[in-house]
């Protein structure tokens, strides 16, 4: 008698319950006795000089119980950054300011109405400096430094070069170039960012705050505070939605930290919706210039990529954005040659961080280069995908091997259940279908935080609690876990607690951070449940007198004799812990499961190109997929509807559907915004930022969801979990291809940049129009 | 720079009656934001834009919210009334129903059980959308003050209600034979304000138009009346290609700003696509 | 300016002394405790402060507290009877449509609201009761799907 399995099984996430009673405690539900309200004084001035600041009339003000600015209140030598080559951010400046809304100065009071006043009474003298908002800009001779040890305002450049790119080009029947852009696109987060810090008299400083990666927080927070990482403590909390705008050291914690170690009482620091839309983070703005060449059967010889992108004020994590093109843009479709130049530019904007979509137009580089040319060369485009995608076990010239894929089936399956080829070319003017593929990695080296360490406590009546670095963002991390050890051990979930996410009670994690969540977290949890296993095999083996691979558990929930059916007894769970126990040895479970991951060293600190040989693994697995788009175009004001989307999602095993499931219609749903609806928008006079809320930032809501299939492929891969790779990500960063081909399958336009705007499709409508009449004179 | 999210410092109070109102007004109206449903008042003071010294609300003011039909041929709607309320009545739906379908397409359930109509109409916004609708069907507005009652066009609010004067009626004229439509675009269909918006009420004799009203939304103030492109209409037969001459001449009159997501050039040809498509609709 | 006002939270009489500038989102979360309804934007531009005042969904972070006076509000913890959940919450857990949960209560007070009054609606109805709501997570498949279900379950009960 086996135990059904649970991988495979839908289950609601651990926690839904809390939270539809609305009884879940998230950061900005917590109150400490004795709180304080902290309020920040932000920068109005996109580039200035910190003259001077006065805060001696608002320390007077009655209920102020702290002031702090950089320069009585920084520690030196402090400096934030998830890279030593682009550490830039000293979290409360003293010096000068480089983005409008950055943090100045700040005060704790004992109600929030009196710390709005005293932040009204402290008086900063700024010297304004003239500011850059785009890369273009930035780079220009003469260009005002954002920070002076960068020449040209260059954060970063990144060169790879694989293969003979200008040998392939010239060996080439067919080069083809486009210029592809994005915009910053915001997070838009559910849970405003809120720091809540309790200061401790022995030195400690203890921290509740919404962060994907509270390992990574803790290090930035002990470089900062100049403390050691014991004297740091990230609480577990609930958050209100991560999406990758949380996975950097933000100042608003290293201020409420300052605060509450001046005013001796615990600080919390929550942001008003316009301030975390200006002072958090976004995601880069893009310029994706490729080059492809092809022989004329509609093989690609080699691809030559040059990249801007815009970080912002500081690099905070933006840099990852600069080399994550590379890490999954080489490995979706073949080519031999590959060469790739990439500039990170700073910009006097909001910082730019990771985000979820990526959106870096590399996939739909391809994606419309692949439409374009099948046309150019007469060849089917369903065909030039499926001889260019990359396949199992392949190794690409940066000599990664892609361990796993499933894109040629995703392509042929997003194409066939969406009626692809019938479709195509033969709907009625101003409808269109479209296909679109992407990729993405689980787990990148993180350096020294590239693995993840998992420890299972076991009571003695056999439940457990499980301990994991990793963090729940809501989209079932928690659930994963548990499901892994209760699959491994068969004890029932309800007997399995998770403690994850606190700095002093778990071990290292990278977070949710690089996709590593399903891969190497759960991988370490998978190890720490056999590890358990193994224990509570042998210990009751030993109570039934027989080697430990010779018991199992029975549906009774007992430990049995293998095949010695109607015989003996069984031992329960609860025999085993107690038995452990009186021998001094109880049960417990330590996993650890490291990446192999043959990239080396991000230690370089050159001024020159930040150059990277980039060979080996660089990743331990990438998850794949393809979208079908079908569009309306509304051709008399070029407003584009998405109708229909198909997605094909290869994601190696799928542990639990229906979460999946809710993970890719968040996907989708952000990647349809990007793609359609959002936009942000700098005043180039004053630097300030127009779009800092809901309604002005066009995050799409149910009356612009469209009607969704999804589709899994369910091929394992052999590091995975059970076979499990990252599922909410890859298989929808194909979309805005899709929907750019799928407008040109509906009014014969082409549009390289996204956010696609109804203004940009009328205006190419009307000019086609145009040319056809002239054509016809 | 100062981020907030607390509402500023304020004296609010609620009369009890419109006399109170007006009196308190009479001597007060510069230092004091009206507030009707709050939607805007309230959005606005968190982003401290518009504060005042005194916040007076309507709420409890008898009387401001009933919707009847009124002896006279016009139908009597309340300004407290909420917009949901407007869409809901029967009494709306049946005489004036461009009316209570545009109120049931307004925004969303949360904005429409909040929001009442004089605050829509009274705000002055250009994306105010409840105005076109009440211009084309050539409603009126009652004003009170400390010093009486006046009544003067709804299309004329913008320029001639003034500080102290509270919007206490809106009286919609109930013409039987006229054919009416609406056409909005926004870029979320249903959350966002609309951009540009059009009205339109023909009065028909056959294929004949005997006389036309328009009136656009989300242009400057002044122009929301295209007095040009309405005159084509009347003693026309309407054809196509007449519909399409009067779209664009509206859309010429219009003038449009420029806004973050859009050019000004854009909006005038959204202002054209509007009210080719409200024409059409009032015809269908 | 301080003033004293009675109302009724989830059957609830409450009678306390409200600063008139507060919002019944400040309020309800500050001085009462309930920390269900969230504080997503302050500003009635993604309904997570959503609550049912006298039937009808409103935006609680653009009402005064003090205009609530003499009202009768239901919240999110309102709903359950104890820890058994109100179909429409039981509906949201089953089909997977909590995932951070910050935009959850506000969606579940719409549905109420919309199921209160429309026992029965199709697709596009449900989508324009939940039309102020933004959710960055599930998008909003799963959220509709709940709706359907919870339709269903409740048969027209409230």
């Amino acid at each position: 008698m086996s135990r059904e399995t649970l991988i495979g099984k839908s289950a609601p996430r651990i926690g839904s319950e809390e939270k539809a009673l609305g009884l879940a405690k998230y950061t900005t539900d917590i109150v400490l006795p004795g709180m304080l309200y902290g309020k920040v004084l932000r920068s109005p001035h996109a580039h200035a000089k910190i003259v001077n600041i006065d805060t001696s009339k608002a320390e007077h003000i009655r209920g102020v119980k702290a002031v702090v600015t950089g320069i009585k209140d920084t520690p030196r030598g402090g400096v934030f950054g998830i890279i030593p080559h682009t550490r830039d951010h000293v979290l409360l400046p003293f010096d000068k300011v480089r983005y409008m809304g950055e943090e100045v100065a700040a005060v704790a009071a004992i109600d929030e109405d009196i710390a709005e006043e005293a932040i009204e009474a402290i008086r900063v003298e700024y010297e304004p400096l003239p500011f850059v908002l785009t890369w273009q800009d930035a780079m220009k001779e003469g260009a005002p430094l954002v920070h002076d040890n960068r020449a040209k305002n260059v954060a970063a450049h990144y060169l790879v070069n694989e293969g003979d790119i200008e040998t392939a080009l010239k060996k080439s029947d067919l080069v083809w170039e486009k210029t592809f852009t994005c915009e910053v696109a915001s997070h838009a987060l559910p849970e405003p960012f809120t720091a809540l810090c309790s200061y401790e008299p022995s030195g400690k400083y203890n921290f509740w705050m919404q962060t994907q990666c509270p390992f990574q927080v803790r290090q930035g927070l002990r470089n900062t505070l100049k403390v050691e990482l014991s004297d740091i403590r990230l609480h577990s909390v609930e958050m209100g939605g991560a999406h990758g705008g949380r996975s950097d050291t933000p100042p608003g914690a290293f201020v409420a930290g300052l605060l509450s170690r001046k005013a001796g009482k615990p600080v919390q620091i929550k942001m008003s919706r316009e301030e975390v839309e200006d002072c958090m983070r976004d995601k880069a703005a893009k310029e994706w210039t490729m080059r492809i060449g092809l022989k004329k059967d509609g093989t690609i010889l080699g691809r030559d990529i040059k990249m801007m992108l815009e970080c912002g004020a500081y690099a905070s994590s933006a840099i990852v954005e600069l080399w994550v093109p590379l890490l999954i843009d080489e490995v979706l479709w073949r080519a031999p040659s590959y060469r790739y130049d990439a500039r990170l530019v700073y910009t006097n904007k909001t910082i730019s961080s990771m985000m979820r979509t990526r959106a870096h137009v590399g996939p739909m580089s391809m994606d419309v280069a692949f439409d374009e040319v099948a046309e150019k060369l007469g060849i089917d485009p369903i065909q030039i995908r499926l001889k260019n995608a990359v396949l199992p076990n392949e190794v690409v010239p940066s000599k990664a091997t892609v361990t796993s894929t499933g894109l040629s089936e995703s392509i042929v399956m997003a194409a066939d259940k969406s009626g692809y080829k019938k479709k195509r070319g033969k709907m009625r003017y101003a409808r269109g279908i479209g296909i679109g593929s992407g990729n993405m990695q689980s787990m990148f080296y993180m350096g020294f935080r590239s693995g993840s360490t998992a420890f299972i406590k076991f009571n003695d009546d056999g439940s457990c609690t499980l301990f994991t670095g990793n963090c729940d963002l809501g989209q079932g991390n928690r659930t994963m876990h548990t499901q892994i050890v209760s699959e491994v051990t068969g004890i029932p979930a309800s007997m399995i607690k998770v403690c994850y996410g606190d700095t002093e009670l778990c071990y290292q994690d990278p977070g949710d951070y690089s996709m590593s969540a399903t891969v190497v977290s759960a991988n370490a949890v998978k190890r720490a449940a056999e590890d358990a296993n193994r224990r509570i095999l042998e210990i009751a083996g030993d109570l039934l007198d027989v080697a430990w691979d010779e018991v199992e558990l029975r549906d009774d929930g007992k430990y049995w004799v293998k095949l010695r059916l109607g015989k003996g007894h069984g031992v329960s769970l609860g025999e085993v812990c107690r038995t452990a126990f009186k021998r001094g040895k109880p049960i417990h479970g330590f996993g650890d499961y490291r990446a192999r991951i043959d990239y080396s060293d991000f230690s370089v600190d050159v001024k020159e190109p930040y150059n990277e040989k980039t060979y080996g693994m660089k990743v331990t697995a990438y998850s794949f997929g393809t979208t079908a788009v079908e569009v309306e175009v509304d051709t008399d004001t070029g407003g584009v509807k998405v109708t229909d989307i198909w997605a094909v999602n290869d994601c190696g095993t799928v542990l639990n559907p229906m979460l999946v499931i809710g993970n890719m219609h968040g996907q989708l749903n952000f990647m349809l915004g990007q793609g359609l609806y959002e936009t942000n928008v700098w005043d180039a006079k004053t630097g300030r930022k127009l779009t800092s809320d809901f309604r002005a930032y066009k995050v799409p809501t149910a009356n612009e969801t469209p009607h969704i299939e999804t589709y899994f492929l369910g091929i394992p891969d052999p590091a995975g979990p059970y076979g499990a790779k990252e599922g909410s990500l890859g298989f929808g960063c194909g979309l805005h291809g899709a929907i750019s081909n799928a407008i040109y399958d509906a009014v014969g336009v082409r549009i390289y940049d996204v956010p696609i705007k109804p203004e940009q499709v009328l205006k190419l409508l009307k000019e086609k129009e145009a040319r056809q009449t002239k054509k016809k004179k | 720079m100062y981020y907030y999210r607390r509402l500023p410092q304020f004296d609010y109070l609620a009369p009890k009656s419109l006399n109170e109102a007006c009196s308190f007004l009479k001597a007060h109206a510069a230092e004091t934001r009206v507030m009707a449903g709050g939607t805007i008042t309230l959005h606005r003071m968190k982003e401290r834009i518009g504060v005042k010294k005194y916040v007076m609300s309507l709420k409890v003011i008898p009387n401001l919210d009933g919707i009847r039909a009124s002896k006279d041929g016009k139908l009597s709607i309340g300004p407290m009334a909420s917009i949901q309320s407007v869409a809901d009545s029967r009494v709306v739906q049946k005489q004036a129903m461009l009316l209570a379908g545009a109120c049931n397409i307004h925004s969303t359930p949360q904005i429409r059980t909040m929001g009442t109509i004089g605050g829509n109409v009274a705000c002055n916004l250009a994306t105010a959308e409840m105005v076109p609708v009440l211009s084309v069907l050539g409603s009126q507005a009652k004003l009170t003050s400390a010093a009486g009652s006046r009544t003067v066009l709804v299309a004329d609010l913008y320029k001639e209600m003034k500080d102290g004067e509270i919007l206490t009626e809106l009286l919609v004229p109930v013409a039987k034979d006229t054919k009416a439509g609406y056409e909005k675009w926004a870029m979320r269909k249903r959350f966002d304000y609309a951009t540009v918006s059009a009205a339109a009420a023909l009065s028909m004799s056959g294929k004949k138009c005997t006389a036309a009203r328009i009136a656009l939304g989300g242009v400057t103030l002044p122009t929301r009346i295209p007095k040009r492109a309405q005159d084509m209409l009347k003693g026309q037969t309407v054809t196509d290609a007449l519909i399409e001459q009067v779209a664009e001449a509206a859309a010429k009159e219009a003038h449009v700003g420029a806004d973050v997501y859009f050019t000004a050039d854009y909006k005038k040809e959204l202002v054209k696509v509007m009210v080719r498509r409200a024409i059409k609709k009032a015809l269908s | 300016m301080k003033q004293e006002m009675t109302f009724m939270v989830n059957g609830d009489q409450y009678s306390v002394q409200v600063d008139t500038r507060r919002t019944l989102l400040e309020v309800l979360r500050e001085t009462l405790g309930l920390t269900g309804t969230k504080e997503m934007c302050n500003k009635g531009d993604c309904g997570g402060c959503t609550v049912i005042m006298d039937g009808k969904p409103i935006l609680s972070c653009l009402t005064l507290a003090i205009e609530a006076q003499g009202k009768d509000i239901v919240t999110i913890e309102g709903l359950a009877n104890g820890f058994k959940l109100h179909p429409i919450q039981q509906a949201f857990v089953d089909k997977g449509a909590i995932q951070c949960g910050f935009c959850t209560p506000g969606f579940i007070m719409s549905a109420k609201a919309l199921l209160d009054r429309n026992p029965k609606p199709t697709e596009d109805e449900i989508k324009e009761a939940i039309g102020n709501h933004i959710c960055r997570c599930t998008g909003y498949v799963q959220i509709v799907e709940s709706i359907q279900a919870a339709a269903k379950a409740m048969g027209g009960a409230k």
